[in-house]
């Protein structure tokens, strides 16, 4: 028990920042996309759900776009800060919060760990959909590929 | 002043950061296996308990609020305020 306390007791102290970049995350009934800059290159991050996982609920599907591009960017955005956007409520709260559901909780927690080991420092903001036009748009155009998983990089 | 402690913080102007003092954390794995050892327990002392945790917030982050959600369903549930009334619905869970 002393271990888990010893491990996570250490906050570096913040100062005010411009964000490193501003990610756009979006989940359609089939597949989950977001995108975001990297030094002037347009990043596309999507994959499409399988059959089990498009019985879950919408949030889970939400909660999965931010855990999904964490996993396969983290690199990318170690020890710096980032703005998240999603259109999705009840996500921008769970992040932070954490929920009574099982499933939610778990990806919560998960999604803190990712954030705790390479130093992240993640501001999520939740903003309409219409105002989301971009990372709804990939979240369904890329249905034709039909691959499990792709991280594709555009100029 | 590099270093100094402020309502149980660390605080390191040196090296950027904050810390929780050792004796607040020893106090905390007190009352928690004090929690552990009791079969019954009163609201009081349950919320007692969480609110060291909550307090610890900025410097463990919202890993305080991710792991203390249960904690307040329970206490949320309470019949009375003092009495030993707990138990059992711990128990189960």
């Amino acid at each position: 028990m002393e271990k888990y306390v010893i491990k996570f007791n250490l906050k570096k102290i913040n100062t005010y920042s411009i964000p490193f970049t501003v990610i756009n995350s979006d989940a359609s009934n089939e597949s989950l996309a977001s995108v975001f800059d990297i030094e002037g290159k347009k990043v596309i991050c999507h994959r499409t759900f399988n059959e089990f996982e498009k019985l879950l609920s919408s949030t889970w599907r939400e909660m999965e776009a931010i855990h999904y591009t964490l996993c396969s960017c983290k690199s990318m955005f170690a020890n710096k800060e980032i703005t998240w956007y999603t259109d999705n409520y009840a996500c921008s709260i769970i992040v932070k919060k954490g929920s009574n559901k099982t499933q939610l909780q778990t990806l919560a927690l998960r999604i803190f760990e990712i954030l705790f080991e390479n130093n992240i420092n993640l501001n999520i903001f939740w903003i309409p959909r219409n105002l989301n036009v971009l990372a709804d748009k990939y979240s369904i155009k890329y249905l034709t590929i039909g691959s499990l998983a792709t991280c594709c990089l555009i100029d | 002043m590099p270093k100094d402690t402020w309502l149980g913080i660390e605080i390191n102007l040196n090296l950027g950061v904050l810390k929780i003092t050792p004796e607040r954390i020893s106090n905390i794995l007190k009352t928690a296996n004090f929690l552990l050892s009791n079969k019954y327990l009163s609201a009081r002392k349950l919320s007692k308990f969480t609110g060291k945790i909550i307090s610890t917030k900025y410097v463990l982050g919202d890993l305080v609020l991710l792991k203390t959600k249960f904690l307040y369903k329970v206490i949320e549930s309470r019949a009375y305020w003092m009495k030993f009334y707990f138990g059992k619905i711990c128990y189960k869970v």
